[in-house]
C-alpha cells in the first residue's frame, strides 16, 4: 500500500478504511469489536471553520507569539502615525488641518496605545482603546470610509478578539492572512470585472489626469505615448496604444489574482508572497500611498513562518517617521500620504 | 471563537462580489464600501437642482443660498458613496423651506463613469421630482 508521506496523518487516514474494507469479512461483527472500526484521524475532527482558516497556511506554534506581538505593535504605531500625518497639512494656509480639534485627541490616544501595545500586560486594554478610537473615527468619516480605513478597523477587531488568549493566536494569524488575501485577490478581480484594464483604459486616464502616475509611467512607457495621454482632454477617449502599456495593464490584474491564489498553496506560497511584494512596490511607486503600503506589508509579513515583521520593525518605524517629516514639510520625498 | 473568525473571513471574501454588483447596477462608489476596487475604475457625481415651477425648467445650482448649498454638498457626498440607494428627500425639503416661491423642483444626479469599451466617460442621469406639499404652498 502506497504511503502518503506528504500529508500529516494521511497514511493513518488511508490505512484505516482500506484495512477495514479489504481485510475484514463482510460478516464480521464490527459493532461489538471497536478495533475493527476505521479510526478517525485528527483531520476528521476539524470542522468547516478549521478547514477554511487553515487554507492560508498554519504557523509553527513557536513563532506565533513573537510574530503577533510585533504585528500588533506595528499596527498600533501605524494608527498613531497615520493620525499625526493627517493632522499636518503642509499645503494648508495654517499648519494644522481644519479638523485638528478632532484629529489631535485621536493622535494622542493612538500614540499612548502604541506604547501600551508594546507591553503584554497592557496590550489587551490598548487594543480595546484602539478599536474604540477607530470606531469613533469611522463615525466621523461616515459614509466615505476608505478601503484603507476598513482594513484597519477589521484588523483591529480581529486583534481585539484574539490577542488576549494564547489558544486563539493561531486562528487570529490565519484570519489576518485571509484579510490580506481578500484585499489582494479582489483588487485584481475588480479590475477584471470592471474591464478597464484589458485595453489599459484606467491607466491611460490615470496618466492623463494624475501627475504621480505620469511621473512613474514616464520611466516605463514610450515618451510619445505619455505625451499623447497628457494632452487628452475630458471626457476622453483614454487609450493605451503601445503593446508594453497594454501588457503592463493586464499584467497588473493577472499578477494580483495569481499571487493571491498562490498564497493558498503550501508549495507556491513563497512565490505568491514575493510576487505580492513586487506588486506592492510597483503600486506604491506609482500611486505613492505609502501608508497603505506599510499596512499591507505588515499583513504580508504574517505569511512567512518566522517573525520577519519583528526583525523589520525598526525599518517600519523609520518609514513612518519619514512619512511624518514629509507631511510636515521638513523633508520632501514627493509622497502624498 | 474559530467560527466567529471563519464567518468574518467568509464575509470579507464574499462581500466584494456584492459590492461589484452595487457599483454596476446601483452606481455605488467603486472606491468605497470595502470592495477593494481602488484604481479599478473612476467615477464622479454631480448634482443639479432645477426649478420646475409653472412648467419651466430653470437651473438653480449656480445661485444657491448657503443652507441649500450645504444640503446639496452633503447629499452629493452621500450620493457619491451610495449611488441610487439614496434619495434626496432631505435636500428637497431644505429647498422648499428656503425658497418659498418654488413649487416644484427636479434634483438631477449625474454619474459619470469611465467606460471600459468606449474609453470615454459615460454619463447616466437620474432625476428625482418633488412638488411642494399642499399645506405649505402659497
Amino acid at each position: 500500500m502506497r504511503r502518503d508521506a506528504e500529508t500529516p496523518g494521511g497514511s493513518e487516514r488511508l490505512a484505516g478504511p482500506l484495512v477495514y474494507f479489504l481485510c475484514v469479512p463482510a460478516s464480521a461483527d464490527t459493532a461489538s469489536n471497536p478495533a475493527l472500526r476505521p479510526r478517525r484521524s485528527a483531520d476528521d475532527e476539524r470542522d468547516w471553520a478549521d478547514r477554511l482558516l487553515a487554507v492560508v497556511g498554519r504557523d509553527p506554534t513557536e513563532w506565533l507569539e513573537p510574530k503577533l506581538a510585533a504585528f500588533i505593535a506595528i499596527f498600533a504605531v501605524h494608527c498613531a502615525f497615520r493620525e499625526w500625518t493627517s493632522l499636518f497639512d503642509v499645503n494648508a494656509p495654517v499648519p494644522f488641518s481644519e479638523a485638528s480639534d478632532r484629529i489631535l485627541p485621536l493622535a494622542i490616544i493612538f500614540s499612548v496605545c502604541a506604547v501600551g501595545c508594546l507591553l503584554e500586560r497592557t496590550r489587551g486594554v490598548s487594543l480595546a482603546v484602539v478599536v474604540a478610537a477607530l470606531t469613533y473615527k469611522g463615525g466621523e468619516l461616515a459614509p466615505t470610509w476608505s478601503n484603507h480605513f476598513t482594513i484597519e478597523w477589521i484588523t483591529g477587531v480581529f486583534l481585539l478578539l484574539g490577542s488576549r488568549h494564547r489558544d486563539r493566536y493561531a486562528m487570529l494569524c490565519l484570519a489576518l492572512k485571509w484579510l490580506l488575501f481578500a484585499a489582494l485577490f479582489w483588487s485584481g478581480a475588480q479590475k477584471a470585472l470592471h474591464g478597464t484594464y484589458f485595453e489599459g483604459t484606467y491607466l491611460a486616464y490615470a496618466i492623463s489626469h494624475g501627475a504621480r502616475f505620469a511621473d512613474f509611467f514616464a520611466w516605463v512607457l514610450p515618451a510619445a505615448e505619455v505625451d499623447r495621454l497628457l494632452s487628452v482632454a475630458y471626457p476622453g477617449p483614454y487609450r493605451l496604444e503601445s503593446w508594453l502599456g497594454i501588457a503592463l495593464a493586464n499584467g497588473i490584474w493577472i499578477g494580483e489574482i495569481s499571487c493571491a491564489l498562490m498564497l493558498l498553496s503550501d508549495r507556491l506560497r513563497p512565490f505568491g508572497a514575493v510576487g505580492a511584494l513586487f506588486l506592492l512596490t510597483g503600486i506604491e511607486l506609482a500611486a505613492r500611498e505609502f501608508m497603505f503600503g506599510l499596512l499591507f506589508l505588515n499583513l504580508l509579513l504574517l505569511y512567512p513562518h518566522r517573525d520577519w515583521n519583528r526583525r523589520l520593525s525598526p525599518l517600519f518605524l523609520v518609514a513612518y517617521c519619514v512619512l511624518l517629516l514629509n507631511r510636515t514639510g521638513v523633508i520632501d520625498i514627493g509622497v502624498t500620504n | 471563537m474559530k467560527r466567529v473568525y471563519a464567518t468574518a473571513v467568509a464575509v470579507v471574501l464574499v462581500w466584494p462580489a456584492f459590492q461589484w454588483g452595487l457599483v454596476t447596477f446601483a452606481n455605488v462608489d467603486p472606491w468605497k464600501l470595502c470592495g477593494f476596487a481602488m484604481y479599478a475604475i473612476h467615477q464622479n457625481v454631480e448634482v443639479l437642482i432645477v426649478d420646475t415651477s409653472d412648467g419651466q425648467s430653470r437651473n438653480l445650482t449656480a445661485d444657491l443660498r448657503p443652507r441649500v448649498s450645504r444640503a446639496r454638498k452633503a447629499w452629493r457626498r452621500v450620493r457619491r458613496v451610495f449611488g441610487d440607494l439614496t434619495r434626496p428627500d432631505h435636500l428637497a425639503s431644505v429647498v422648499f423651506d428656503t425658497l418659498k416661491k418654488v413649487d416644484g423642483i427636479g434634483i438631477v444626479a449625474i454619474t459619470r463613469r469611465l467606460g471600459p469599451r468606449s474609453s470615454v466617460f459615460e454619463e447616466e442621469r437620474r432625476r428625482y421630482n418633488y412638488h411642494r406639499p399642499a399645506e405649505s404652498s402659497r
